[in-house]
């Protein structure tokens, strides 16, 4: 890991266009101001690695409630009700 | 086509039904092609990636679960995923066993373009339970 000293209001540079500067320490904290292009994601650490987390327990954990054979899911339509008795679903 | 699933046994699906993650999701960054499943009264849309068939990620609906579930997204994400101008979007909350849903990471689906990305949100709104109330998931 590259480690680099800097103090208050003193930056660094990542890539051509991304600058994190110093801008409070405060007993064990410190401010962090980022300028970034609005495509990168910027996120706490602990943030992101607990989505990781969840994302991996749901994926090997979980199981269907349902013992039924799996079909595409329709994305984002309201299932149509179910016909009165006695009448086709056309 | 037809995919064996470890999990599910097999499936059939039509390549207009694959859904793309062109930046992986966290966790799975490598897997970048799923399908939605269902499975009668699961009540679940099931990721199930085409890359690695032995992941399935259990989703919901938020619109279903989570009434008024309206995140402010940032930037990039409008942008990566070309949500302008009123595009259609889902938003997928993952929905593992824990009977809670996670909000602060909502997977956002394009449903013109079947492209999607899972957000991570700044301002985390709370978990939220099965019967959860509206003022849970703001944003």
């Amino acid at each position: 890991m590259l480690v680099l000293s800097r103090k208050l209001n003193q930056a660094i540079i990542i890539g051509d266009d991304i600058r994190i500067v110093v801008v409070a320490v405060e007993r064990d904290t410190v401010k962090l101001g980022i300028e970034a292009p609005r495509a990168i994601p910027v996120h706490r650490s602990e943030v992101y690695e607990e989505i990781q987390r969840g994302n991996r327990d749901a994926a090997g954990t979980a199981e269907p409630r349902s013992g039924a054979k799996p079909r595409i899911a329709p994305l984002g339509r309201t299932p149509r009700p179910a016909p009165p008795e006695g009448q086709p679903d056309s | 086509m037809t995919i064996a699933l470890p999990r599910f046994g097999s499936c059939c699906y039509r390549e207009s039904d694959v859904i793309r993650f062109p930046w992986g999701l966290p966790g799975f960054s490598a897997l970048r092609r799923f399908i939605p499943l269902e499975f009668d009264d699961d009540g679940r849309i099931w990721l199930q990636s085409l890359d690695d068939p032995a992941v399935a990620i259990p989703t919901a609906d938020a619109a279903r679960r989570v009434p008024g579930y309206a995140p402010q997204l940032p930037g990039y994400a409008e942008d990566s995923l070309d949500l302008g101008d009123g595009a259609e979007r889902l938003f997928l909350l993952v929905d593992g066993d824990s009977e809670a849903l996670e909000p602060a990471a909502p997977i956002v689906v394009n449903l013109r373009t079947r492209t999607a990305r899972q957000i991570v949100l700044e301002n985390r709104p709370r978990r939220v339970g099965p019967a959860a109330s509206v003022a849970a998931a703001g944003g």
